[in-house]
């Protein structure tokens, strides 16, 4: 369900009102982040490719259905933009850099409890950092927006059979990364 | 796993069917029959419970606080977007390496240059696969040749020593500074292309093809467009 200030905001935005877009952008920017950062695993990285997102959508705001809610839109059209780059940069697999993944994750109980969650989203990070990029993308939207197999498809324009395999291997991966049992 | 036990007809890979069923996307008799082949098959059961337990792993990753409002630069992108490349056009596209692009007559030239390359190439291997040693023999040859064709220049600026002896004389007469030039030794460069063995050669001319590439695409490349922007903040 869309409210009517959100549509009302996509609506001003796309007639080109920046303070609209503004406040679209305020509300979505954390999330927008996260989902970089998941796929990226770095702080930096991610903010470049949360703006680049925004400023993408600013473009692309005439392709939205008004009646459908921003975030998710935006939170798709973000793997999309990472997985963009990723193509672009062929970056290498450098090893996770906590200084620019930790110590700004949200507040989670008393420090011991924090640090043994650091370590654990530490880890959990870097596996899936280890990951090829097209893994990283449907374990990004099967596990943390939560999309079907045919949502998946159409957000990365595979065919069905291909979210399917890729979800099936980057989980295996993922399972000998973390060291839970491969089965 | 236990593969076909107790299988429905359509569930033939029921190693995929874990997944499927973790995730909500069977149909509501592949879930009956996925349901009681799990009953008999615990390698299924097992893959089963790995996926949970990885599915919590993911879910408790905490979000991150993204620490500072990025509304400032994505809006000054925004506007240098609209600056630069319009309102139709993406600002990230413009962020995209563009693919060099050659006017036609360009593009006919390094397609010219692509082919003379290759049946160079073709030619050049053909002979070497032929005879080795001749090839060998050949590039020395070729340096020779190479060495000839300056010496032929030296000839003929020996043939006007006379001429550029009187110069000579005049601007001595006139008081005038003058530096001719002395003929270049040409023998000697001869015997250095000579003894350049063959790979050296084709090494060479490899060098020389791709320098012409190279420099067709830097030369012939379209203008980008716009500019990258929108730093952070």
């Amino acid at each position: 369900v869309v409210s009517a200030s959100e549509s009302d905001l996509v609506l001003r935005a796309r007639d080109g009102e920046r303070e609209a877009f503004g406040s679209l952008v305020r509300d979505h920017q954390e999330a927008v982040f996260n989902v970089c950062y998941r796929m990226l695993g770095d702080r930096p990285a991610a903010e470049d490719m949360a703006q680049e997102t925004f400023v993408r959508a600013f473009q692309k705001l005439s392709l939205l259905d008004v009646s459908r809610p921003f975030g998710p839109w935006i939170r798709r059209l973000a793997v999309n933009v990472v997985l963009n780059q990723l193509a672009r940069e062929r970056p290498l697999m450098a090893p996770f850099d906590e200084r620019r993944s930790g110590g700004e994750a949200a507040d989670h109980g008393p420090p011991e409890a924090q640090a043994l969650i650091a370590d654990r989203s530490a880890a959990i990070l870097e596996a899936i950092r280890t990951l090829p990029p097209h893994y990283r993308a449907v374990i990004e939207l099967r596990h943390f927006q939560e999309l079907s197999y045919r949502e998946i498809s159409d957000t990365l324009r595979i065919p069905l059979s291909d979210v399917k395999s890729r979800l099936f291997r980057a989980r295996r991966l993922l399972m000998g990364a973390l060291g839970t049992d491969v089965r | 796993m236990n593969g076909s036990r107790g299988a429905a007809p359509r569930l033939h890979h029921w190693a995929e069917c874990v997944d499927a069923y973790l995730d909500g996307e069977l149909s509501a008799t592949d879930r009956a029959a996925f349901e009681a082949h799990l009953v008999d098959c615990s390698g299924c059961r097992e893959s089963l419970a790995g996926l949970r337990d990885l599915q919590v792993h993911l879910a408790s990753l905490p979000e991150q606080v993204l620490g500072r409002d990025l509304t400032g630069s994505v809006l000054a992108a925004v506007d240098t977007g609209r600056r630069s490349v319009g309102p139709a056009q993406s600002l990230a596209d413009t962020r995209r390496t563009e693919p060099v692009t050659l006017a036609g007559g360009g593009r006919l030239a390094l397609l010219a240059q692509a082919v003379a390359a290759v049946v160079l190439a073709v030619l050049v291997a053909r002979d070497f696969r032929a005879d080795p040693s001749s090839f060998a023999a050949d590039t020395t040859s070729l340096a020779a040749d190479v060495g000839r064709l300056p010496s032929l220049l030296d000839g003929l600026q020996e043939a006007d020593a006379a001429a550029a002896w009187r110069v000579e004389e005049w601007a001595s007469a006139a008081a005038v500074p003058v530096d001719m030039p002395t003929a270049m030794d040409w023998g000697s460069l001869e015997r250095d292309l000579e003894s350049v063995p063959a790979a050296a050669w084709a090494a060479g001319a490899l060098f020389g093809v791709l320098a012409v590439v190279v420099a067709n695409r830097a030369l012939l490349a379209g203008p980008r467009r716009g500019a990258t922007a929108g730093s952070r903040s």
